[in-house]
């Protein structure tokens, strides 16, 4: 049975609405149920399913594509409890990827250049949980296998070699990576929150993720300074505090809802010089703003206002789809290499069966004639030797280079079939044999072991 | 021999230069730590090297204006290496060794020329300039973190961030490193004026107001300004980056001074 092919089944954030999405998620005891009834299916071979809060997709060998397609969509059905009618909208979201395509958009997905927000770094963990539960219940073969580890070492080499995941892309995140352009660790740093808003917590967050320690919230209602202060570890002070509080402070974030500016420049030149000029990062999210535009131009202070973050932003989401063109050119050597390899691994036995299938009749056939003819010497003996090995291997040579460049190009089921009807080869297990040999090396890019001589 | 080891070290810092840049321009990130191992392999070479000299021509050959471009240059490369240890500053090894691989190239170019001076015998001028090229050194490098400076927080007050940024340290790193290189250098540059005004008061009958003399006093000043005002005014940031460069063109003054009369130029 030769023809065994990867395919893919899913839908992502950018084919299904969230609707469709999560009726088809699968998680936990679903994840497991699927895999199980796929693995008894005759139809599915190997079977890897993927299923994040973007995409749901299911990654299998087969050899006949309507039947894999029948099984797999009778599992969805009945374990996401798809009633009639509804198989036919999920349809109509859903991709059907085969061979290259299927591998292709793996690798994809893994170098996260398919992910609703490009380069985000989790999507590689969840894909190597994914195959982890499928090999657990025994779901993954050496295909699979194979395809697995080199879809995780082509998003490594993504990762390496361009600069897809650097650069944040939210305000937040922006602002904390600054506040680490101006102070490097953020260990010990004090934050000070002007105002209590939603922006301001979560930058606040974000700075504690990053490391900061110290934080202090002034707010004109003190009651509301206090709740945020319980939510994230920090000590609220009234909003008349506030000059003081900026004396101490590292990174201010001001969110108020104040119609004028709350700081003004001959206001922080004073404050600047009790601090000894020591820098301060100057965040003002507010609308209107809080902070006079001309502090920023003060020696030692950096101010960003929400447009200043904005624009940051939006040059890192640009930056972000340069390198995304450099990620896929990475990607798709990658999957030429492994085309390449895996026609390698279809044609070998074809080419090896077939010089051995010549050979043995060009033995036979010299033996036969040599005890015919008695009366030659040695050195005749020899010539006659001679003669039906060049012929040979004269004759093996055309379908040797053809078969080796359908081993470049991805080979043809068709032709290698045609080649062993027409010469009459069995082939004990075709095509399936070379990519078990070396399953779990992860990156290692080792060519199937007999090398032809051609 | 006497030649080898100081040419192998220049080459071998122009390797981790080479790397160094790489990191920076080429944006190969993995390359910091080979750059790393390969200057810290220079400078073993260079203290043998250093080491021969003092060995074979005594001490007082360090303080020659050919030998003591490379005594500048060890200075410069093993304050980078104690530097990077303390704040993690792979890429700034861009701004170092390629001014690490001049100084030494400059030495190795220079050292056919070399000789003793018979007034090089006292140790009292001996220590005098061997101090003065050691603080030079420290100066140097406190510059080329002012230099550092300048670009990041200039990135940062215009807010557009070219690839450069995302690989230099934060202003605060630098700034601090700057003070602390400084604030290392000043006493041993302070010990070498002192011992040089000595020197020339013996010798001399009183300190004599050469043009190294003025330069040396003048960037003595702004050091000591910078010093000063930093802990009682806070001067910092820009103003000390500034500052720091500004020092520095009078340190680099008195000694184009030096090399330029050991060349037999007559400055007066």
């Amino acid at each position: 049975m030769h023809g065994m092919e990867y395919a893919l089944f899913g839908v992502n954030h950018r084919t299904a609405p969230l609707a469709v999405r999560e009726r088809l998620a699968l998680n936990g005891p679903r994840l497991e149920a699927v895999l199980q009834r796929l693995r008894g299916q005759e139809a599915v071979e190997e079977a890897v399913i993927l299923s994040t809060c973007n995409r749901v997709e299911l990654y299998i060998t087969a050899a006949d594509r309507q039947a894999a397609w029948q099984a797999t969509a009778d599992a969805l059905r009945e374990i996401c409890e798809l009633g009639p009618g509804a198989e036919v909208d999920f349809e109509r979201h859903l991709y059907k990827l085969w061979g290259v395509d299927a591998i292709g958009h793996l690798f994809r997905v893994a170098s996260s250049l398919d992910s609703m927000v490009l380069g985000e770094p989790q999507i590689l963990g969840q894909l190597k949980t994914a195959y982890a539960a499928a090999a657990e219940v025994g779901a993954v073969g050496p295909r699979l296998n194979r395809a697995m580890h080199r879809a995780f070492s082509a998003a490594k080499r993504v990762r390496t070699e361009t600069q897809i995941g650097e650069g944040g892309i939210s305000v937040a995140y922006v602002a904390a990576q600054l506040a680490e352009r101006i102070f490097g660790s953020l260990k010990g740093r004090q934050v000070l929150l002007v105002g209590a808003g939603e922006m301001a917590e979560l930058a606040a967050r974000h700075l504690k993720d990053a490391g900061t320690t110290e934080l202090t919230i002034a707010n004109r209602s003190l009651e509301r300074a206090q709740a945020l202060a319980d939510a994230l570890q920090g000590v609220a002070h009234p909003l008349e505090e506030l000059p003081h509080l900026l004396e101490v402070a590292d990174i201010v974030i001001t969110s108020t809802g104040s119609p004028r500016a709350l700081l003004r420049r001959r206001h922080l030149q004073t404050i600047m010089r009790a601090r000894k000029q020591r820098p301060i990062f100057l965040i003002d999210i507010a609308v209107p703003r809080d902070i006079e535009p001309g502090c920023g131009e003060l020696d030692n202070v950096y101010l960003y206002d929400v447009d200043d973050l904005q624009q940051v932003v939006a040059d890192n989401v640009a930056e972000r789809r340069r390198e995304a063109e450099r990620a896929q050119r990475i990607v798709t050597e990658e999957v030429e290499r492994f085309v390449q390899w895996i026609g390698e691994a279809d044609v070998v036995p074809t080419v090896v069966a077939l010089r051995e299938r010549f050979h043995a009749v060009r033995a036979q056939e010299v033996e036969r004639a040599l005890r015919k003819l008695q009366h030659l010497d040695e050195h005749d003996r020899r010539v006659v030797e001679a003669l039906a090995n060049a012929l040979t291997n004269k004759l093996l040579h055309p379908p040797s280079v053809a078969l080796k460049r359908y081993a470049q190009e991805g080979a043809p089921p068709e032709a290698l079939e045609l080649v062993r009807d027409l010469f009459d080869l069995h082939l004990p297990q075709p095509s399936a044999e070379a990519p078990a040999e070396a399953p779990a090396a992860e990156g290692a890019p080792a060519p199937p072991a007999p090398r032809l001589r051609l | 021999m006497q030649i080898v080891l100081p040419l192998l070290a220049a080459l071998v810092y122009a390797v981790s230069a080479a790397l160094y840049l790489g990191v920076v321009l080429g944006e190969r990130r993995a390359w910091s730590r080979p750059a790393l191992i390969t200057l810290g392999v220079g400078l073993a070479v260079h203290l043998a090297a250093l080491g021969g000299w003092a060995w074979s021509d005594g001490v007082a050959s360090l303080a020659t204006i050919q030998r003591g471009l490379s005594l500048v240059a060890w200075v410069v490369g093993g304050g980078f290496v104690v530097a990077h240890a303390a704040y993690k500053l792979r890429s700034l090894g861009s701004f170092v060794l390629p001014l690490v691989v001049l100084l030494q190239a400059l030495s190795v170019i220079a050292e056919p020329g070399f000789a003793v001076d018979r007034e090089l015998q006292g140790p009292l001028l001996v220590i005098h300039i061997i101090s003065a090229l050691i603080g030079s050194g420290l100066f140097f490098l406190a510059a080329l973190a002012a230099v550092a400076y300048l670009l990041q927080e200039r990135a940062l007050k215009r807010k557009r961030f070219g690839g450069l940024f995302e690989r230099l340290p934060s202003v605060d790193v630098l700034d601090r490193l700057g003070y602390r290189l400084i604030a290392i250098g000043f006493p041993i540059y302070t010990g070498a004026i002192g011992l040089g005004s000595l020197w020339a008061w013996e010798h001399e009958g009183g300190a004599t107001l050469e043009l190294q003399y003025l330069f040396a006093v003048v960037s003595w000043l702004i050091y000591a300004a910078l010093l000063q005002s930093r802990v009682t005014t806070g001067w910092r940031g820009r103003r000390a980056a500034t500052l720091t460069l500004a020092g520095l063109v009078g340190t680099a003054a008195v000694l184009s001074t030096y090399a330029l009369r050991a060349w037999g130029v007559d400055l007066g």
